[in-house]
């Protein structure tokens, strides 16, 4: 009886010691356009500066991602697979790992070869690699569209008369990416923030015209190494400047502004009578939605360093 | 000739369809007689079915039930059967297949006979399993220009068809039960025990048999086995340039450009038109075709060389080639 007590008990100090040192690890994606949040269905001017362009829908998969931390220790998560839409949060709860110190990501874009090609609808609804709407496979292929970019180009605003998709796939354009994010565990959280400068994706691939590109090759190629090599970094700590957006003209407009943490918890409205909902927020990554009755709310990241 | 031989080929498929009904029918009604599932023709092996497949007279069903249905289609007006024509060999009469809103695909729809026992799918090879090239048609632009999470949506909608599925698979039609019973279903489109197989065959053909296994023709380097294919790829010279690459869109490697699948010959006589892209009327083009060497191209086969052939062997072959 003692023996067992004494095994309880030695048991319950190395699980307590263990549970210690574990952490929530979240994984966010910020996009961006140059400085600009990178929002769907927003104007931008093109990396060359002679175009206006604007994104209709970005997604991508993301897959064998591992951290690197604590002194060289890797965490590989070889059955987790992501797909980032641009179109909505891109923030990902990567459950709770004994992780205090990170040091790097590491991810690819794309599906790996083993499991590019296996059947789709042998995943469970959901599951990012199940059938998606509109689609990410390729039957013909047997394999994933590694990303999907549809945007639109015009030599101004009114005239955006220019369609543009590249819808990029295939083994050999599977690249690793490495991003250094040295970031510690606070209060029982490991929040990893990289951002994607996704005016990057497109340098060299020429939009001035409708483009259609779904294959493994060309621009399509092109642009998957373009986020394999200049997309991605580890994110500052500066705010973010959302200068396509002003509140108090928003809400002159009637519209609502409300902030949410990245678990999805809403942290003030507007509604709350504050004269402005940016004031005393704690650092941290932020969804900041803004909505008007009648039109599509509209989803925002944003990095606040504090005040 | 070529009349009895569709009538042949549609006997032959309503049988096998009759047949998946019958067991259907009769599994409510107590003892009976218990039909098989499909009927294996004499010297084919036992097709393979995955695991998470096996037949059954209800998987079957809803597979022929999905296979007629337009509801695959965005539009509503295109099914799986209306390009794989049952009297034709499950195969089609148009040149390239036509989609929804008219759209024309690039190539012609190969018939549906054994296709349990290929161990590859599409023109260039690239799927690997009956279930998922069930949906390269449904999302094709040019085909049914879909999404199957829609028409998840739209079957979900009929009172039928999710009964049968939950028959069937224990589980509402979700793309996991729409891939897998349209492929069922297609698994038991067998076909054999024709003329050439029982060796029923007259004079001409007889004669047309001795060429077409003869190394002066070599047809069989490429159509051998039960099914008439080895199922190789290979350019057969039928042009100088091809706007299709075939393999090579696929693969990348200039040596499989414009190389397609070999296609069976079963039933041959009703599938016109032929070639990958329909571009051969008749079956005697195809003869005149081989026997004229094929056009130069850089992978065209070197089995592919002008054969001599007198008009009485072609003859002599088309008509074995309608008795396949």
């Amino acid at each position: 009886m003692i023996t067992f007590i004494r095994s309880v008990l030695v048991l319950l100090t190395i699980a307590i010691a263990a549970s210690a040192q574990e952490n929530q690890v979240s994984f966010t994606i910020q996009g961006r356009m140059g400085d600009a949040p990178f929002v769907i269905n927003t104007m931008y001017r093109t990396l060359a500066d002679d175009l206006y362009l604007k994104p209709t829908s970005l997604r991508y998969y993301l897959s064998q991602i591992s951290i690197t931390h604590d002194g060289g220790k890797v965490t590989p998560f070889p059955s987790l697979y992501i797909l980032v839409d641009h179109s909505a949060p891109t923030s990902y709860q990567l459950g709770t790992h004994p992780i205090t110190r990170v040091e790097s990501i590491t991810f690819h874009i794309g599906v790996d070869s083993a499991r590019n090609h296996l059947d789709p609808a042998t995943y469970a609804p959901y599951h990012p690699l199940s059938p998606q709407d509109p689609s990410m496979h390729w039957g013909w292929t047997s394999g994933y569209k590694f990303m999907a970019y549809n945007l639109l180009t015009g030599a101004d605003t009114a005239a955006m008369k220019y369609v543009t998709e590249i819808h990029a796939l295939g083994d050999a354009n599977y690249h690793r990416i490495t991003v250094d994010v040295p970031v510690d565990a606070r209060n029982g959280k490991v929040s990893i923030d990289v951002i994607a400068n996704l005016a990057e994706l497109l340098r060299g691939i020429n939009v001035s015209k409708s483009l259609f590109e779904h294959s493994d090759e060309g621009p399509a190629k092109l642009m998957l190494e373009n986020a394999a090599q200049r997309v991605f970094s580890a994110a500052t700590t500066t705010s973010v400047s959302d200068a396509s957006f002003s509140e108090d003209a928003w809400k002159e407009q009637g519209g609502m502004v409300s902030i949410y943490d990245m678990q999805g918890g809403l942290i003030r409205a507007s509604s709350d009578g504050v004269p402005s909902i940016f004031n005393g927020l704690r650092a941290g990554v932020y969804v900041v939605v803004r909505s008007m009755v009648g039109r599509t709310p509209h989803h925002t990241l944003y990095l606040h360093d504090g005040e | 000739m070529m009349v009895s031989d569709r009538s042949r080929s549609a006997c032959l498929a309503v049988l096998i369809i009759s047949a998946c009904c019958l067991v259907q029918c009769t599994t409510t009604t107590g003892p009976a007689p218990v039909a098989p599932l499909y009927v294996v023709p004499n010297g084919f092996p036992e097709p393979v079915f995955p695991a998470d497949n096996l037949p059954s007279a209800e998987r079957i069903a809803l597979g022929k039930a999905l296979f007629m249905s337009t509801a695959l289609s965005r539009t509503n007006t295109i099914a799986c059967a209306s390009c794989h024509l049952e009297q034709y060999a499950f195969a089609d009469t148009a040149t390239v297949s036509v989609g929804v809103e008219g759209r024309r695909g690039t190539r012609n729809a190969p018939s549906l006979f054994n296709v349990a026992y290929h161990p590859y799918y599409m023109r260039e090879g690239g799927v690997p399993t009956l279930e998922m090239q069930v949906q390269v048609p449904i999302a094709e632009h040019n085909e049914f220009d879909f999404n199957i999470l829609q028409v998840q949506a739209r079957l979900t909608a009929d009172t039928s068809i999710v009964n049968a599925a939950m028959r069937a698979y224990g589980r509402p039609p979700d793309p996991f039960v729409i891939t897998r019973a349209i492929a069922c279903f297609e698994r038991t489109l067998l076909s054999g025990s024709s003329r050439a197989d029982r060796q029923d065959l007259t004079s001409a053909e007889q004669r047309g048999r001795v060429l077409f296994e003869s190394t002066r023709t070599n047809c069989t380097s490429c159509h051998g086995g039960f099914n008439y294919t080895t199922y190789a790829f290979e350019n057969n010279g039928l042009a100088s340039v091809y706007a299709d690459s075939g393999r090579y869109r696929l693969t990348r490697s200039t040596a499989d450009i414009a190389r397609f699948k070999v296609p069976s010959l079963r039933h041959v006589g009703v599938t016109a038109p032929y070639m990958h892209d329909g571009s051969l009327r008749t079956l005697r083009d195809v003869l005149d075709h081989y026997n004229s060497g094929g056009h130069l191209h850089p992978q065209k086969s070197p089995l592919i060389r002008p054969l001599g052939l007198t008009r009485q062997e072609l003859d002599d072959l088309e008509a074995y080639l309608r008795a396949l």
